[in-house]
């Protein structure tokens, strides 16, 4: 059979197998699925090719967002179970199909095919991609978790930084009527059609290199020179394991949810309005601002690199200070941030800049820190599971962040005529979403012993391969 | 980082490869943003 080197043999590692070839297997998946987050660059090509609204190629976004979410909570524990390269190779496989039924919805004109692919398959592949290199991960370094998940999900936020203007130099290639640099000119309907089918090859190709890569350490594998009886004397983190079915049942996973909900609603109302955020808080008073549009569209540019350098820095941070103090930064430190935003933000660009870059760092840390939280609290059993379970707080924070920042400025007046003093009460509402995330991170203490497993529970995939071998120990090959 | 580990030499090529095609596109993706945000400090 050609898809052989997927088997469970094939994916536990040998002997002498580098762990820091999981870390670019990891990001190359991350690298491609973060496209997500660039499509801003097509969707007034696809306005126009469609003519339709904005509100209706948006819809794109928000399927796939959505099936990001739902596949990350009902394919989890299938995650788990068959291993990191046959699901990095399953989300392969959804992500570019999702580009090209999208490439044939554009080429014929019918946007529900759009839907179905970009949205629905895409944002499949979206949601297997994004969870199945953590437990992996997390396996690999268990003296760095936070990093080894950090430099993963950094890769998230760097995949807009590439599709972005990746994206941009093919639609001038393939439309010589484009211009990327001139905000006037819009792509043809033919070019994103060819766009879509570029980034499929290019994407399929480049997850490949993660499938190929990635491996499961065998059992009983530790680094050189950890002991692991060092970092389970510690309070916050468990030597014990939960399942996935089990932690939805703790009060710890609603906390935890709960943190990340409030912290991820902040973090997208600064991102979802940040480029005409800036030009109303410095407007005068003859309504002109200034800051002009390509520095709003700059600060866009600036606070995307501190969302991805936020989420290295500080989920690796989190390996040294632990995890409750490390969300008690981001969510305590994020109040007086939106707090000083809010009131003193309007004074000086650089100061109003500083304060946003430092609360997207602290957004961007709050996704990589997770996996580490979640290992710390139910152990490495079914991790990525409960991690897909918990993505659900990214997809409701993506419906209320946008909701509770736009429904206070659409009471305060016209977009393009705002000022600062509009956006006070937004803000503040982000301050009081923010201490609620707070309080919850507070609260997260040890799971309780009766939701433990037994001792022979402690890693899902290897788990499964016995049970299929009847026993037998893997003994791992590095093919 | 990489180096830092004793692994067996033959994994060297692969480890260079792999970061390469990860941090080679991650390099010019950093550029190009920072490129878009010199307008902001003047630029």
């Amino acid at each position: 059979m050609a898809l052989t080197f997927l088997d469970r043999e094939h994916t536990v590692a040998g002997p002498g197998y580098s762990r820091w070839l999981i870390p670019p297997a990891a990001l190359a998946v991350h690298l491609s699925i973060g496209q997500a987050y660039a499509t801003s660059v097509y969707k007034n090509a696809l306005v126009a090719h469609f003519d339709t609204s904005l509100t209706a190629i948006g819809i794109i976004f928000s399927i796939a967002i959505v099936m990001l979410g739902v596949s990350a909570a009902i394919l989890g524990t299938w995650v788990d179970r068959v291993g990191p390269r046959k699901a990095m190779f399953a989300s392969a496989c959804f992500w570019a199909s999702g580009f090209l039924v999208g490439a044939l919805g554009i080429g014929t004109n019918q946007l529900w095919l759009v839907y179905l692919g970009y949205g629905f398959i895409g944002g499949i592949g979206l949601g297997i991609g994004y969870i199945s290199p953590v437990s992996t991960l997390i396996k690999w370094f268990p003296d760095r978790p936070g990093l080894a998940t950090g430099m993963a999900i950094m890769g998230f936020g760097g995949g807009a930084l590439i599709a972005s203007p990746l994206s941009s130099q093919l639609l001038g290639f393939y439309d010589s009527g484009f211009n990327p640099t001139d905000p006037t000119t819009v792509a043809s309907g033919d070019a994103v059609m060819k766009l879509f089918v570029t980034l499929a090859v290019i994407y399929f190709l480049v997850m490949m290199l993660g499938v190929f890569n990635v491996r499961v350490p065998a059992p009983g594998w530790k680094p050189p020179n950890f002991d692991p009886a060092k970092i389970t004397t510690k309070k916050m983190i468990t030597a014990n394991n939960v399942s996935a079915k089990n932690a939805v049942k703790t009060p710890q996973f609603w906390l935890l949810w709960t943190v990340l909900f409030c912290n991820v609603t902040a973090g997208i109302g600064i991102l979802e309005q940040a480029s005409p955020m800036i030009q109303d808080f410095f407007r005068g008073g003859d309504g002109v601002s200034a800051v002009a549009a390509a520095a709003g569209a700059g600060f866009v540019g600036l606070l995307s690199i501190f969302n991805m350098a936020g989420r290295f820095v500080w989920s690796s941070t989190s390996d040294y200070i632990g995890r409750k103090p490390m969300y008690a930064i981001y969510l305590g430190g994020g109040i007086i941030l939106y707090f000083l935003l809010a009131t003193f933000g309007n004074t000086a660009t650089a100061l109003f800049v500083l304060l946003a870059a430092i609360i997207l760092s602290f957004y961007g840390g709050g996704f990589a820190t997770v996996p580490a939280y979640l290992r710390d609290l139910f152990g490495t059993y079914q991790v990525g599971a409960i991690h897909g379970r918990l993505l659900t707080a990214w997809s409701a924070a993506g419906v209320a962040g946008p909701l509770i920042i736009n429904g206070f400025l659409d009471a305060q007046g016209t977009p393009g005529e705002l000022v600062a003093s509009d956006y006070r009460l937004a803000l503040y509402t982000m301050v009081a979403v923010l201490a609620v995330g707070f309080v919850a991170n507070l609260l997260i203490k040890p799971v309780s012993d009766r939701f433990h497993e037994s001792a022979g529970h402690t890693d899902a995939f290897l788990e499964a391969h016995d049970a299929e071998s009847g026993g037998q120990v893997v003994s791992g090959r590095s093919s | 980082m990489p180096g830092n580990e004793n692994q067996p030499a033959s994994q060297r090529p692969r480890l260079v490869v792999s970061w390469l095609i990860v941090g080679a596109p991650l390099a010019y993706g950093i550029y190009q943003t920072i490129s878009r945000t010199l307008p902001l400090f003047g630029g």
